[in-house]
This record gives structure tokens, C-alpha cells and sequence, in this order.
């Protein structure tokens, strides 16, 4: 699998030190700018900087499977003797690899640009352990969770409809639909069981409103809905393994 | 002898086509088979399909005892009809590549290989002429050891030359432990290597037996027998 994932970030090291590039020249325009320009220009630009360049490196990742399932490439991955699962979890860690360079890149990038005293150290002293911690796992599971349904509509596409066309419209469709029966069940979900777990201290909160988490969590709290918590992995899961056996022992290439 | 490849009544259906129809087929162990037919017959289809990239609608394929999957895989030396390489390696990351994948990967004898077709290891992939295309997508499967390899139309636009080098490297590089299937139009440059020939049309197999035994029976060349069953 380690070997899935060094020839994948080979095949996409020219995407990412181009995209890096590209970042680090225009945030650089933009210092130079930065006295001539008012502020909210300059940092609506270098926002825009950052979500482009995720956005770019987010559709490379979709791409690189596409062509595994839809192009000869496919060929080469497919006959290895790998399991899906193996495949999957590579082409998972390679992305999630792929774009954490190219976020850590834009955000740095972002931040010499907009800084007026560079400090990493004061950064790093205002840093709460735990507060990083959820971050990080909740960065992690965005994107992991977010191109699992994505790839297991690619795959259910290319199984259940043959075609290079109509397999990418027919993946789109689907993942329309995924979405929106997920979200509609996890909204639901939210309703009917609306407990909650602070995992600041593990305490739980029968009557809490699950939309406030986001300003729970700004003060210091993390609050997920335990339910909505729950009912994610095990979609993540249903869908990892249902991908898995379709590559093993449906696709057709 | 155990059949390294067993299929028994395999067939293949798409919306509105049957590429298969119950494909009978046993390979032995130290056989080079050949399987012809025109296009369209379903050769590459059944290749595909031993190949563990394309599942069959009925039927059964056993690989060494298996039914196609992780451990087929690493026995099987697949050589597809199409240009499968990624385009940013050079030969001799495709060299490197198949080493890590593939534990009967053979790494000195791929440089063999590589220097009797004539192919610069620093060469990049996507520079490579058809031709030289084909020659190291051969010389790669051909450097593993496996226990069945199966060629897909390995002379196709191949000039005259190389498919001479080629022939010359499957003969040279095969081992009576293992067996071969190879597809091809070109009956006239490969037959001499043939133990045993089936011919397929329209997905079924039409006639199969020994290629000495169809040449004295017929008195005939099997490319002529070729063109007389699918004229």
C-alpha cells in the first residue's frame, strides 16, 4: 500500500510544486502590494488564493481516480495484486497528503502576506493542545469522509453504468443523491436525538442545539452531536467497504 | 497435470451484445496456447477476464486453483492491448515500479531484457515510438516469473523487425513451468510458437486441439486453417 502511495504523490509531484508555485508567486505580488492596496483587498484576495488553490489540488485528486477507472491507466493499477481496500486507502492518504501540502503552503503563504510582525513563536505559545488536536482530526476527516463518497460514486458509476460519458454524468447524479439522502438523514437524525458530548470534559447535554457547535467550540467547548458522530462513521465505513468490493470484484475495465 | 486456467462455460454480456458464450478452456502447465480469432470475436474479452479486470456474467474461471483476484494477480503476467505505462516514467521507473509490485519481478533479467530490444533505461515513457512501446511492455512481463502469462496482441503495430526480436524474446524467456496465451491477427508470424490453438468466433470457441496435430490432421499451416475456418 506505502508503494501505492509513493508512485501516486510521483504521479501528481509536478501538480503540487505547480500549484505551490503558483501560490507563493501571486501571495509575493500581493506583499508588494500590500501598501499600495486598502487591506480588505489584499486579504479578500488572499483568501481567494487559498480556497483556489484547495479547490484545484481537491479536482486533481478526483481526476487521478477518474482516469484510473476510465483510461488505460487503469490497466496498470488493476492488474497489480492489490486488494481495493489497499488501492482505496492509498488513493485516500495520497490526497489527504496532497492537498495538507498545498493548504500548509497557501495558509503560511497567506499568513507572511497579511502579517505585520512575522512570529511564530508567540503562533505556537497561543496554541491550545487540545483545541489543535479536534482540528486536526476534524481537517482529516473532512476530507478523508468527503472523498470516500466522492470515489465510491466514481466507482458505483463506472460499475453500473459501462460507458466513459455516461459513467461521469451517471457519477455526478449519484453523488447528488447520496448527499442529499445523508444530509437529510443526518438532519433527522439531529432532531430526534439531539444528545450531545462535550469532549472537553466527556459530559453529555440532552437539550443541547446541535447548529450552535461551531460557536460552542469557539469557546472552548467541543460539542458533536452523538448520533450525527455515529451515524458519519458508519456511512464512512459502509461506503469504504461497499467501494472495496465493488473494485474487487465488480468493476470492469 | 493440474490446468494452470480452467474456464468453464464463460460468458460475457453487455446491454445489447453477448461477447461471450460459454467459453470452455483448460491451459496445462509448459503450453503455449493460441487463441484466434477476427476482431470482435471475444479474445481480448476473455483475456480480460483471466486477467481479473472484467468479471464474467456466468460461468467459471479458476487461475491455479483461484478464482481471479489478489493472488491471481501476482501469478499472472498480464500484457494488455493498450498503452497502460504512465506517461512521467521513465523506462526505468516502469522497471522499478514492476519490481516493487511483483515479487517474481527479475530485475537483472528485465535489463537483459532492455538491451536485446534495444531500449535506453533513461528514456521517458511518453518519447517511446509504438513499437518500442510494445517492446518494453514486453520485456517487462516477461521479467517476472509467473505461472501464466497472457499477451494480448504482442506483434500489433510492430514493424516486420521487432516482431522477430519479440517472438525471440518469448521463446527465449519462457519456462517449461509456466504457460502462455496469446492472442494475435498475425497466425503467420507466431504459429511456429504454438502448442495448442483454439479459434474463437462470435464467443464461442469453433475448433481447439494440438497445433502439430490440427497441422497434420488439416494438412495445412494454422494460419491457413486460420483463414479457412474464418473465411
Amino acid at each position: 500500500m506505502f508503494k501505492l502511495i509513493k508512485y501516486e504523490l510521483r504521479a501528481t509531484f509536478l501538480t503540487i510544486i505547480g500549484i505551490c508555485t503558483t501560490v507563493i508567486i501571486a501571495n509575493l505580488f500581493l506583499m508588494t502590494k500590500k501598501n499600495s492596496w486598502n487591506s480588505e483587498t489584499v486579504i479578500g484576495l488572499s483568501g481567494c488564493l487559498i480556497i483556489g488553490a484547495i479547490i484545484v489540488i481537491f479536482i486533481s485528486s478526483l481526476k487521478i481516480m477518474s482516469k484510473y477507472l476510465h483510461e488505460d491507466s487503469g490497466y496498470l493499477l488493476f492488474t497489480l495484486p492489490q486488494s481495493g481496500k489497499s488501492i482505496l486507502t492509498s488513493r485516500l492518504i495520497t490526497a489527504l497528503i496532497q492537498i495538507s501540502i498545498v493548504v500548509l503552503v497557501s495558509f503560511l503563504m497567506s499568513y507572511l502576506t497579511l502579517t505585520d510582525e512575522i512570529s511564530f513563536s508567540s503562533f505556537f505559545e497561543n496554541i491550545k493542545f487540545n483545541l489543535a488536536i479536534y482540528y486536526l482530526i476534524s481537517y482529516i476527516w473532512m476530507i478523508v469522509s468527503s472523498l470516500t463518497i466522492i470515489y465510491f460514486c466514481m466507482i458505483m458509476g463506472k460499475v453500473a453504468l459501462k460507458g466513459k460519458k455516461i459513467g461521469k454524468v451517471g457519477t455526478f447524479i449519484i453523488f447528488i443523491i447520496l448527499s442529499m439522502v445523508i444530509s437529510w438523514l443526518s438532519f433527522k437524525l439531529i432532531t430526534v436525538l439531539p444528545q450531545t458530548l462535550n469532549l472537553s470534559d466527556f459530559s453529555i447535554n440532552t437539550n443541547y442545539n446541535a447548529l450552535d457547535t461551531a460557536l460552542s467550540t469557539s469557546s472552548g467547548g467541543f460539542i458533536i452531536n452523538i448520533a450525527q458522530t455515529i451515524f458519519n462513521i458508519i456511512i464512512f465505513i459502509g461506503l469504504f467497504i461497499s467501494s472495496s468490493f465493488l473494485i474487487d470484484r465488480k468493476l470492469d475495465l | 497435470m493440474d490446468n494452470i486456467l480452467e474456464s468453464k462455460k464463460i460468458c460475457k454480456s453487455y446491454l445489447n451484445k453477448k461477447a461471450l458464450r460459454g467459453v470452455d478452456l483448460n491451459i496445462i502447465p509448459g503450453k503455449i496456447v493460441g487463441l484466434l480469432g477476427p476482431n470482435g470475436s471475444g479474445k481480448t474479452t476473455f483475456l480480460k477476464i483471466a486477467a481479473g479486470i472484467l468479471h464474467q456474467s456466468s460461468g467459471e474461471i479458476i487461475i491455479d486453483g483461484q478464482i481471479p483476484g489478489v493472488y491471481t494477480k501476482s501469478i499472472v503476467s498480464y500484457l494488455p492491448d493498450n498503452e497502460y505505462l504512465l506517461k512521467w516514467m521513465k523506462i526505468k521507473d516502469a522497471v522499478r515500479y514492476f519490481k516493487d509490485f511483483y515479487s517474481d519481478f527479475d530485475e537483472i533479467k528485465a535489463k537483459e531484457l532492455l538491451v536485446f530490444m534495444n531500449l535506453d533505461e533513461n528514456s521517458t515513457v511518453k518519447s517511446l515510438s509504438k513499437g518500442m512501446k510494445e517492446k518494453l511492455k514486453l520485456t517487462l512481463v516477461l521479467s517476472r516469473k509467473a505461472k501464466l502469462y497472457i499477451l494480448d496482441e504482442p506483434l500489433g503495430g510492430v514493424d516486420p523487425t521487432a516482431r522477430e526480436k519479440i517472438l525471440n524474446a518469448i521463446v527465449n524467456n519462457f519456462s517449461a513451468e509456466s504457460s502462455m496465451i496469446i492472442t494475435t491477427h498475425l497466425v503467420n508470424d507466431i504459429e511456429r510458437i504454438f502448442d495448442e490453438v483454439a479459434f474463437i468466433s462470435d464467443g464461442e470457441i469453433v475448433l481447439k486441439g494440438n497445433a502439430e496435430e490440427l497441422r497434420m490432421d488439416r494438412k495445412m499451416s494454422i494460419d491457413e486453417l486460420y483463414r479457412e475456418v474464418f473465411k
